[in-house]
């Protein structure tokens, strides 16, 4: 959620070379803080606004060290502690208490000649310092639960055209979301300029086009299309071996490379350095004793391809009959499925080349792709077999030979399909079920048409007569000035797609004074964007929520339904920060154990855990420790955990051993990832996750200002070690000293989320120390003592995720202001373990989920 | 890529013989290394001479001032050199408000030197894979913000300002009548929808509609401009298409030319550049991205890039003012002497916030001082201040700016 929060981190980590900073308390500073004049007083209650800092905390530290030359006595800088206002109610009051911060940060004060105080004291005066003004800005800045009206973001439109018309919108052709810092529901963080307008405009219009033409075709007839994938393999590397053999004859006569046909010198030499290779590989393939029923994936051919014309209202199987090679290791028996634009999935192969098994996918081409052309090799770094040399480094590395020199055969591939929904999408339906003579195509029905689609685009909310009218009256001008009748048409649907009723959720204003309460027809809207991303169904539109009972099941059932996976993967990849995991890059060459595969893998591995919780009501404190891990083939490759290989590309639920390290959030790949910078391990940024996410406990973002220390060494040192060097200085220690004790407990994990005991520390290898004492007292040895320790902030973890899924579900932060009905919610949870989909039931029951 | 002298377009500018007043803005995330960057003395440069980072401007000394002592008090993310350096807003201490910011004295002053332009601004800014915060430019998507605080997307590759600048798009202006004709009945089309909304709606959830009634407003104004415009032939482009995977110092450099004809031409009087980062520093052969190089002191292979990032910044700086003083404007002058250029960022070093970098070029600002480094007596003089000093230079009437407190006179003679 704040990206900028956790970058921030890192700072502190590596100090700069000493700076100083000028005092900021001065006699002008009167004229500065004017500057800043408070804005009027807004609308709603702002008595939330008051914060007091804890003077029990500081006020022995400022008499013991400050109060002689800001007390009673003498008053300089203007500034006296003796009178000073410990609450906060305004900027200016913040101001004052962050200049104090700033000049004990800095190490301007005490000055020089005066008593210090003891590093021990300085911490906590820092610490509590910081928390104070921390709490008071976010208490100023609370905005009082408003909700800011809110556009749909990328997904929410995609669901909400697959709603209307039966097929998905690839989300990176929809106007962008911006950067959102906490979710991308909250209307607040949105913005629309006059390049939305226009890019919805042309994209309402391709909408169109293909929603004429797909939806109103009839569905097509299901078949097979298989590809023998061995086809032209061993005739090709025949022709390869006569060819070879004809310029090796040249060679050896003599002939120039001019002559042997190469258009430089440099081709040639290459083709002269890999001729050995390619000659083994080819001998190694045409052992084989499957080689002319299948293939074996190899530099003599690294991927096979099967491409289909498919329709985008349906789903389509790919299965891949084949097996693994031998016994390579578990991370070699992994296929990866791609097409033009992205990895679609990972499947571990079963079976061998002699008793060869099939495993299958559900694939779905999105608008403006009907073309599934899929590329199916195993999961190596991308640059495998661009070049021999190369892919036999990987090779080396992965495995530290070349032997096993295969592990995939691949007998046959086909792809099914369609597989269309059960039911027929919105715009299908009334445009042909309820008119089964096509009376579509007649002038005298697009008014009806308009009616109806405008009334389901605008989530049944009344349209103002006077747009009808305006649309009908276009219709009929675009009609008149030669456009076709689905052109026509076609037009003046974009324009609904384009209009604010249907681009922003809305919900009417408050009658007379008092909170607003959401209408029947409103709380269904915000019931299926908040589990759906998208519109209701028939069924939600029909129930009464105003009846807890009744709301509690149409809650249940949402979650049952498939389209609840936009929930779970929406709200749990950006609270546990993927677009921090997708923007660490890793060197797939140096790293060849984290490859595109895993990295797919690692992002649903999150979802997957996250949408086990939600299915079995299992307690929040899974995400602190489970016993068990979600994975699929390449997942459980990564953990080296043997013997999973669904049948598919689904994951399954694997229990864990006693003792394992694994379990819980903070030991999956995506999370261990986010918490690196791609080279190495990041305590402090796993730390500050952990903090953050599990803890509910965000430490404050990184203060601006603060003077860095000394020059570090550039001897080599243990990660430990480095990150422990800033905690000598009291600054940085006075909130490093907490969140790093987390991340060296996660040290065993290395930077790409595999198990070490040891790390290399200049040319050795030095054991790995994840040892620590958590602030509140608790030792542990290991990681998994610590994930024991952190058990015991269950009620915390409860607190964060309520706060989370509660602003993600109502599109506005949550503030001091809301304290009283999220205490509430956990009440009722607290008796039961906190489970997860009672939380989302709670949520959804709670009076903030009815208020406007 | 020599850059072929251009003749000035027909503009009432043109037709009157004086060169326009233009106002560059030039900005990029994370500031530079402390002790090499820094001059330590107030004086001209000719006298104190320019420290190791600014050795690259040497050809520039008499014409440019490096302003010490300013501080923009609105900005309190260490990571965030960009969000509010043009707008001086209180963007995280604004009562009742996660984030907030204001207009940027770019978009105020295209208000009102943009009216006779084909564009009343251009807003360039780069798109990076690791986004602003890695760059350290924080929230945005440009330096530029509109009238309600909202971000001005920019353009962010150098094929796109080609296309602006030089495609001429193919429809008449009869054409383009028409087309804003429809497009008018469009827009005419969907606010009655949105008539429909506004009486349902409480006053902040009419505010958000607002946002939807700007952008309709902006679309409708292109149109009416690019009408306007339709007779005006654009200025032939001097070079070929750029490829569509420029980054780094060749996209600053392919910006920075493009932008010198955009000026030379007169398509826009006013411009602000959001400079790419992490792109820059992957061109150089710099692994580490722009935010751990902030924070340099770590190592000393990390203080000799930070370094090397300093004189490659200064340097493409330079070549941006040699280009200036090339150019011929309407009346024979250099284009420079018309220009206000301003270079900086919020951010001064690592994650220092205050007496951030400012220097100032070009003979657009009359009464300013040239040649020197000016230490301001007051410290943390408040950067609005400064952006006010170069609006009122500009020709703009105005006596406050943001939370300014009055003009500088120490930067005047």
């Amino acid at each position: 959620m704040n990206k900028t929060l956790l970058s921030g981190l890192v700072i502190s980590v590596f100090f700069t070379l000493g700076y100083f900073i000028e005092p900021l308390i001065r006699n002008d500073d009167a004229d500065r803080s004017a500057a800043y004049q408070e804005l009027p007083a807004q609308d709603h209650d702002r008595s939330h606004a008051f914060s007091t800092m804890p003077r029990e905390q500081l006020e022995p530290f400022l008499k013991e060290y400050c109060i002689q030359c800001h007390g009673p006595k003498k008053q300089k800088g203007q500034l006296r502690f003796d009178t000073i206002d410990w609450n906060i109610t305004t900027n200016d009051n913040a101001q004052v208490w962050q200049d104090v911060l700033d000049q004990l940060n800095g190490g301007d004060m005490p000055p020089e000649d005066a008593d210090q105080p003891k590093k021990e004291e300085m911490v906590a005066a820092l610490a509590s310092l910081t928390k104070g003004i921390h709490s008071a800005r976010r208490r100023l800045t609370d905005h009082g639960g408003e909700i800011k009206m809110r556009r749909l973001n990328q997904r929410e439109y995609s669901n909400t055209i697959h709603h209307l018309f039966g097929f998905n919108v690839p989300l990176n052709v929809i106007p962008e979301d911006g950067e959102i810092e906490s979710f991308d529901t909250v209307g607040d963080e949105q913005f629309f300029t006059s390049n939305h307008f226009d890019k919805y405009l042309k994209l309402n219009r391709d909408v169109m086009k293909e929603a004429f033409r797909h939806s109103i075709d009839y569905y097509k007839k299901r078949g097979i299309q298989r590809v023998e994938v061995e086809r032209g393999v061993v005739e090709g590397i025949k022709k390869d071996r006569a060819e070879i053999a004809a310029k090796k004859k040249m060679l050896d006569e003599g002939k120039t490379w001019q002559e042997m046909g190469f258009a430089e010198k440099g081709a040639f030499d290459f083709w002269v350095r890999m001729l050995p290779l390619r000659k083994k590989w080819m001998d190694r393939i045409m052992s084989r004793p499957k080689v002319a029923s299948g293939i074996y994936i190899s530099p003599v051919k690294p991927r096979t391809n099967i491409a289909l014309h498919t329709d985008i209202r349906a789903e389509y199987i790919l299965r891949i009959h084949g097996g693994v090679v031998g016994n390579p290791p578990p991370m070699r028996r992994v296929a990866l499925i791609q097409d033009s634009n992205s990895i679609r999935a990972t499947l571990g192969l079963r079976g061998t080349p002699e008793k060869p098994e099939t495993v299958e996918v559900r694939l779905r081409q999105p608008m403006g792709r009907y073309n599934m052309n899929l590329s199916i090799s195993e999961n190596l770094p991308t640059s495998t077999w661009g070049n021999i040399h190369w892919g036999e480094n990987h090779l080396r590395r992965l495995q530290g030979g070349l032997d096993p020199y295969t592990a995939l055969y691949i007998d046959w591939m086909e792809l099914e399909g369609p597989f269309y929904p059960e039911k027929t999408s919105f715009f299908h339906e009334i445009v042909i079920s309820q008119s089964a003579e096509h009376k579509y195509k007649k002038d005298a029905f697009a008014g009806a048409l308009i009616e109806s689609l405008t009334n389901e685009a605008f989530r049944r909310s009344p349209a103002n007569p006077a747009f009808i009218e305006g649309l009908k009256s276009r219709f009929t001008e675009l009609r008149s000035a030669g456009d076709s009748y689905e052109e026509a048409l076609s037009e003046v649907f974009a324009l609904v797609l384009s209009s604010p009723s249907f681009l922003y959720l809305q919900e009417a204003e408050s009658q007379g004074s008092g909170v607003k309460s959401l209408d029947n027809r409103e709380l269904a809207v915000r019931l299926s964007y908040f589990l759906w991303s998208a519109p209701p169904d028939e069924e939600l539109y029909a129930a009464n929520l105003s009846d807890s009972v009744a709301r509690a099941a149409q809650v249940d059932r949402l979650l049952s339904s498939p389209k609840a996976k936009a929930f779970h993967d929406g709200f749990i990849s950006q609270w546990a920060e993927f677009d921090r995991f997708n923007a660490i890059t890793i060197d797939e060459a140096a790293q060849p154990h984290f490859n595109g595969g895993v990295r797919h893998a690692a992002g649903r591995e999150v979802k997957e855990f996250f949408s086990v919780l939600i299915k079995e009501n299992l307690p929040a404190r899974n995400f602190i420790d489970s016993d068990f891990i979600t994975a699929n083939s390449a997942i459980a490759a990564h953990y080296g955990i043997p013997d999973v290989a669904p049948k598919d590309d689904r994951f399954v639920k694997v229990k864990l051993p006693a003792g394992s390290a694994r379990g819980g959030l903070m030991s999956q790949v995506a999370f261990l990832v986010a918490g690196s910078n791609g080279e190495r391990s990041s305590p402090v940024i796993r730390g500050a996750l952990i903090l953050d996410k599990l803890l509910n406990d965000a430490p404050a973002p990184p203060p601006p200002n603060v003077p860095e220390l000394s020059e570090a060494s550039n001897e080599p040192m243990t990660n430990r070690a480095m990150v422990k060097h800033h905690q000598t200085k009291a600054a940085c220690a006075s909130c490093h000293e907490t969140m790093d004790v987390i991340g060296f407990g996660l040290e065993n994990f290395d930077t790409i989320g595999r198990w070490r005991s040891t790390e290399p520390v200049g040319k050795e290898q030095v054991d790995i120390d994840p040892s620590g004492t958590l602030p509140d007292g608790d030792s542990f040895a290991t990681v998994q003592e610590m994930k024991k320790a952190l058990l015991t902030h269950e009620a915390e973890l409860a607190k964060g995720l309520v706060e989370s899924i509660l602003a993600y579900g109502l599109g506005r932060t949550i503030e001091f202001s809301d304290a009283d009905d999220v205490e509430a919610i956990l009440g009722r949870l607290e008796g039961d373990e906190y489970r997860m989909r009672d939380m989302i039931r709670e949520i959804a029951l709670s009076p903030l989920f009815t208020r406007k | 890529m020599s850059l072929p002298f251009l003749e000035t377009f027909a503009t009432s500018a043109a037709a009157s013989g004086t060169p326009p007043k233009r106002v560059v803005f030039l900005g990029g995330g994370f500031g530079f290394t402390k002790d090499t960057f820094y001059p330590t003395k107030a004086g001209r440069f000719a006298d104190i001479g320019l420290t190791e980072g600014l050795a690259p401007l040497r050809a520039h000394q008499d014409d440019m001032t490096m302003v010490a002592n300013l501080s923009n008090p609105g900005a309190t993310n260490p990571h965030g050199g960009s969000s509010s350096y043009l707008t001086g807003a209180n963007v995280a201490g604004t009562p009742g408000k996660r984030f907030h910011n204001s207009i940027s004295c770019d978009q105020l002053l295209a208000k009102h030197l943009g009216e006779e332009t084909r564009f009343s601004s251009l807003v360039l800014s780069a798109k990076e894979m690791d986004g602003g915060s890695n760059s350290g430019h924080g929230a945005g998507l440009s330096l530029a913000w509109d009238d309600e605080g909202k971000p001005v997307p920019g353009i962010n590759r150098p094929l796109d300002l080609y296309y602006t600048l030089f495609a001429n798009p193919k429809d008449s202006r009869e054409a383009l009548d028409d087309r804003l004709k429809k497009k008018q009945s469009i827009l005419d089309l969907v606010r009655l929808d949105a008539g429909g909304m506004k009486r349902r709606l409480s006053k902040s959830d009419n505010e958000k509609l607002d946002e939807y009634f700007t952008g309709l407003r902006q679309v409708e104004k292109g149109l009416e401009r690019q009408a306007r415009w339709a007779d005006i032939p654009k200025p032939n482009a001097p070079f070929g298409l750029p490829s569509d995977g420029v980054s780094g110092e060749a996209a600053i450099r392919l910006m920075y030319d493009m932008m010198i004809i955009a000026l030379q031409t007169d398509a826009s009087r006013v411009m602000s550049y959001r400079q790419p980062v992490c792109d820059l520093l992957l061109g150089m052969g710099v692994k580490i991205k722009a935010h751990s190089l902030s924070h340099y002191g770590f190592s000393q292979p990390r203080v000799a890039a930070s370094r090397e990032r300093d004189k490659k910044c200064s340097a493409l700086f330079s070549h941006f003012l040699d280009r200036l003083k090339e150019a011929k404007d309407i009346d024979g002058s250099r284009l420079f002497d018309n220009c206000i250029v301003s270079y900086g960022t919020n951010l001064r070093s690592g994650h220092e916030l205050r007496n951030l970098p400012a220097i100032i070029a070009g003979g657009g600002a009359e009464r300013m001082r040239r040649g020197e480094h000016i230490i301001l007596p007051e410290q943390d003089t408040l950067l609005a201040n400064y952006w006010l000093t170069i609006m009122q230079e500009a020709g703009l009437n105005i006596d406050s700016f943001s939370h300014s407190t009055g003009n500088i006179p120490e930067l005047l003679v």
